[in-house]
């Protein structure tokens, strides 16, 4: 985090009040977070099948995993599904975003209507449906037979499967969209002014002015949905039964995670994938902040 | 910025992209009033012989009212909302604001506690709530929050209080305000939009939960309503394909309400915060 | 500053304490160590559960034992009960699917149930062809719910459209490759005789083998089956794929999800082996049949005969002997046999068929006509039982699957696609021990 020069004088001048106002997260970080963290670290280094106690195995577990193809899948899949899904969740957020903070009528109406897939969640209704419209004989197809197009069953077949995940995932773009609508709403109005008065135009003043002043936002979104890619789970479990079908295509990381670690019942396996997932997402973060020092503009 | 123009392509170009969106709801909304046996055998989605017998016998057919299921997950969602708000605010104002030591490394641990799978910690921390005694309660679907488990929601907030100009608080601070004053008085109300956006997306969240609230409850008088979701569908012994799909249309109500309600104000809140 | 502070926590410690005040914060009474309740846990659809409910109510009232009834879907139910034996905290009887009752005995965490046999537990009562399903090394882990047979289902709709005579009960496989192209022909473009059934070990691979006098498993958990066995099992199906009287691989996603989207109920396919008449009949307004899987040539059915779902007991179960009586009450006692009716499958006993026979309605007089004859034609097969499935089943299946598909895609080659399934099979039940 960026210091300013009003704090060069004294070392930690609050160390009182900011350990007051982290109090209630720190009792709750050592309470529920960090214990589970470690005994799931500890867990990684042992044989666990959930019924009989651990057998400390040391790093047998994580010398496994690279030589597990069905490992090395889902690595495959879920970083072709972050690398697409997160940009067009992103670009689709910040374009509804953006376009909804102009005034227009009706504007609560249609806000709430991007919102609604993202209210759905990922539920066995949300599976059958997607099926409806994704399967041979479902809408997508039908519409592309407007234009004669044959289009294929997109979720049986391997080619394409991931990308329905991909697509339901910009689908659900309503979470960001509020983000950065509230960010939106937090800008100066007077640089607008400003800038409408030096005859700027809509696209010159969203990349000279908006988006800028948006860039903490935008960071967090960044940071966040890559996050929440890399961990996606329900929506892959719902679409494909649980089982990350056909053969693999959209077998997700935590997907598999949880196969090995309740399905299969090897828990310290599963433990081990977390750990590697933890330092990959890890990685990804600290490049993200290592960057935005260029690209991020704070208000203090 | 709202100048009244010609904003027809505008309307244009997003109802274009609404009909896309919501299609995937009126075939849901519309399946549920079909007889079960059209459901998965027409495409149309709007219903060809209406009914309201998926809604009559879906409320009671898991044998608890979805009323029980509805008013435990109401309880749940409000309970953790006001916990999150709370108890996030407290802990962004310390991160973004205060300068105290080891701030940059608990930032740190903070994120950090996002980039674990839940699926890893699940049963260390089911364990901690058996000792405590508290399963098959609210309780650890609750308490975590009260202590600002979701760093998400801190994180977004130091996003939000970041962009606060700091002159506010530290004029306030001549004036001999302390923390305290200065967090509740300056930086809370100028945070509305990222408290509402808090609100919205933790009842929603909380709403939509289903593993954990699984693994925490067992009672059926205790059950919340993605949890008598579930009990329609069984792939072995006879589903309720009908009941389910209106009981998924029952539940969105709520969380509908609930964006409604709330969504208007964080457009609100700009006019009378008017920063600058 | 610290006045403030506190008023806030106090705030929320407050609200706290008023929700707590409320329901669903406080620790529920019951789950004691008390002789007189048990928790009792299963899965179902709504059927099952009110079935379930209401025969509880009578058990209560007949000793006096309050049940705590707890039951969700089969999503996420194994996971939630792995989450509560890894804490030490299982229910104090639940529901066990046979095919992970050997991993769970296998762990030393089950019951063994010969101590309230046949004091507490009435197993005579029982056909003896299922009283050993729920049994692993000669141990009974779990009681049976159900006697049953998987069938073939098929669409009798699309077959009387097409002028195709429904499958006779001695047709053998020869006849179903040959019914499936028919058909295929019959229903146009996009259409198809039959599901693949390649991937499917108990409902298809299983009558298959054991009509060669083999099976998918032995005794001691091992494969009981060749590589050449598998390489021709998979060559008869590639061969209907090819032909087009099987599904694409495309269409076989549809079946890992809810029923509801299997192509037999779009209308995409005609016959399909497995279970599930009774789910799908009700989701199409196509009339649906069953009939026995095809035979071997030498007439024999093959099949396996599955107890349904058992219900077992925990080691760490806070009242065993209420559990074991619970179990019985099931078996035995003619008003819990009344109240669940079909609802866990068609009743493994006489005396429960003698009781229900009477109230039955027509679709399931059907079930239990089929159950009836194919038990007798099992038992002309003379064949050794089935063994229970092995530690490790549930990768061995997913092994299967997996080798089927990537032939199905034309990711591999038949011979390629058997040595990773015996890899991997071998691997996941040689692991399991």
């Amino acid at each position: 985090m960026s210091g300013t020069p009003v704090r060069k004088r004294k070392r930690h001048k609050h160390n009182l009040a900011g350990y007051a106002f982290l109090a209630p997260w720190l009792i709750g970080l050592f309470a529920f977070t960090l214990i589970p963290m470690v005994y799931s670290l500890y867990l990684s280094l042992t044989k666990f099948n959930l019924l009989t106690a651990p057998q400390w195995i040391g790093f047998e577990n994580y010398v496994r995993l690279f030589s597990d193809e069905r490992y090395l899948q889902s690595v495959r899949v879920t970083l072709i599904y972050v690398v697409t899904s997160v940009p067009l969740k992103l670009a689709a957020a910040l374009l509804v975003a953006v376009a909804l903070n102009r005034g227009l009528k009706a504007l609560g109406f249609y806000r709430a209507t991007f919102y609604l897939p993202s209210l759905l969640g990922a539920s066995v209704a949300v599976s059958v449906m997607w099926r409806q419209i994704f399967s041979r004989e479902g809408l997508l197809n039908q519409f592309l037979g407007i234009f004669g197009v044959q289009g294929s069953d997109w979720i049986g077949d391997p080619r394409y499967a991931i990308w329905t995940l991909v697509a339901l995932s910009a689908w659900q773009f309503g979470t960001p969209m509020l983000i950065f609508l509230a960010g939106l709403k937090q800008l100066p109005q007077d640089l607008y002014e400003a800038a409408a008065i030096d005859g700027a135009g809509k696209v010159t003043t969203f990349f000279r002015i908006t988006l800028p002043l948006l860039s903490p936002m935008v960071f967090f979104n960044l940071v966040l949905e890559t996050i929440n890619a890399f961990q996606t789970f329900t929506p892959a479990y719902v679409v494909s039964g649980g089982l990350g079908g056909p053969i693999d295509s959209t077998l997700l990381y935590t997907l598999y995670l949880y196969l090995k670690g309740f399905g299969s019942m090897q828990m310290g396996y599963a433990s081990a994938m977390a750990w590697v997932l933890f330092a990959v997402i890890g990685l990804f973060t600290a490049v993200y902040f290592w960057s935005a020092r260029k690209w991020v503009n704070y208000a203090d | 910025m709202r100048t009244k123009g010609n904003h027809w392509r505008a309307h244009a170009l997003l109802l274009l992209v609404l009909v896309a969106m919501i299609y995937p709801m009126v075939w849901l909304v519309g399946a549920s009033f079909k007889p079960e046996n059209q459901i998965f055998t027409t495409m149309n989605p709007l219903p060809l012989v209406f009914t309201f017998a998926n809604y009559v016998n879906g409320w009671t057919a898991t044998g608890t009212s979805f009323t029980v299921y509805l008013s435990n997950s109401l309880t749940v969602s409000i309970a953790t909302v006001i916990a999150n708000v709370a108890s996030c605010s407290v802990a962004a104002y310390a991160f973004a604001r205060l300068d105290f030591a080891f701030r940059k490394f608990w930032f740190a641990v903070m994120l950090g506690t996002m980039m674990l799978p839940f699926q890893a910690t699940l049963i260390p921390q089911y364990a901690i709530f058996y000792q405590l005694n508290w399963i098959n309660t609210f309780l650890p679907l609750v308490v975590p929050y009260l202590l600002a488990y979701d760093a998400f929601f801190i994180f977004l907030m130091v996003q939000f209080i970041r962009g606060i100009p700091r002159e506010l608080d530290e004029a306030a601070a001549l004036d001999g305000a302390g923390h305290v004053r200065v967090f509740f008085s300056i930086v809370l109300p100028l945070m509305r939009p990222a408290l509402i956006t808090t609100t919205i997306l933790t009842f929603i969240w909380t709403f939509n939960d289903f593993l954990r609230q699984l693994v925490y409850l067992s009672d059926h008088a205790r059950y919340t309503a993605p949890l008598g979701l579930n009990a329609f569908v069984d792939r072995a012994s006879g589903s309720s394909y009908g009941g389910m799909l209106a009981m998924s249309v029952v539940t969105l109500v709520p969380t509908v309400a609930v964006f409604l309600a709330a969504q208007r104000r964080i457009v609100d809140g700009v006019a009378t915060t008017g920063i600058k | 500053m610290s006045i403030s502070r506190r008023g806030l926590f106090g705030l929320a410690g407050g609200l706290a304490a008023a929700s707590v005040a409320g329901c669903g914060f406080a620790p529920t009474s019951s789950g004691g160590a008390a002789s007189n309740s048990l928790t009792f846990r299963w899965w179902g659809g709504e059927a099952r559960n009110k079935a379930y409910q209401a025969a509880l109510k009578i058990f209560t009232e007949k000793t006096g034992i309050k049940v705590d009834a707890q039951y969700s879907g089969y999503d996420g139910y194994f996971n939630k009960l792995n989450t509560e034996f890894a804490g030490g905290n299982p229910p104090d009887i639940f529901q066990m699917d046979t095919a992970l009752v050997s991993t769970y005995a296998a762990k030393g965490v089950l019951t063994d149930l010969s101590s309230y046999i046949p004091g507490t537990i009435h197993l005579d009562t029982l056909y003896p062809a299922v009283r050993s399903a729920g049994a692993v090394g000669g141990k009974p882990y779990g009681v049976p719910s159900g006697s049953g047979i998987a069938p073939m289902l098929y669409d009798k709709t699309v077959f009387e459209q097409a002028k195709i005579p429904v499958p006779a009960d001695t047709w053998t496989w020869d006849d179903f490759a040959k019914l499936a192209g028919e058909l295929s022909k019959a229903m146009g473009q996009g259409k198809y005789g039959s599901l693949d059934a390649s991937k499917d070990d108990s409902g298809a691979l299983q009558p298959w083998l054991r009509q060669r006098g083999k099976d998918l498993y032995n005794a001691e958990g091992k494969l009981a089956f060749t590589k050449d066995d598998l390489a021709e099992w998979f060559t008869f199906w590639d061969g209907l794929r090819r032909s087009g009287a099987i599904c694409p691989p495309e269409m076989l996603s549809n079946t890992d999800s809810a029923t509801g989207n299997h192509p037999l109920i779009a209308g995409q396919i005609a016959m399909t082996t497995g279970w599930g008449l009774a789910q799908m009949a009700p989701l199409t307004q196509h009339q649906l049949d069953i009939v026995i899987v095809p035979r071997g040539s030498n007439g024999k059915t093959g099949q396996a005969i599955s107890g349904g779902v058992l219900l077992s007991v925990p080691v760490k179960s806070k009242n065993a002997e209420g559990a074991a009586k619970l179990i019985d009450f099931f078996i035995s006692d003619v008003d819990a046999i009344k109240a669940m009716a079909l609802s866990r499958g068609i009743p493994p006993s006489s005396k429960a068929l003698e009781t229900l026979t009477p109230s039955l309605s027509a679709a399931d007089k059907r079930d239990v006509t089929y159950a009836q004859y194919a038990a007798e034609e099992v038992a002309k097969d003379a064949l050794p039982p089935a063994p229970t499935a092995p530690p490790g089943y549930n990768d061995a299946k997913t092994a299967l699957d997996a080798a089927a598909k990537q032939i199905a895609f034309g990711k591999m080659s038949i011979p390629d696609a058997v040595a990773q399934y015996f890899r991997d099979a071998e691997a996941a039940l040689n692991g399991a021990k």
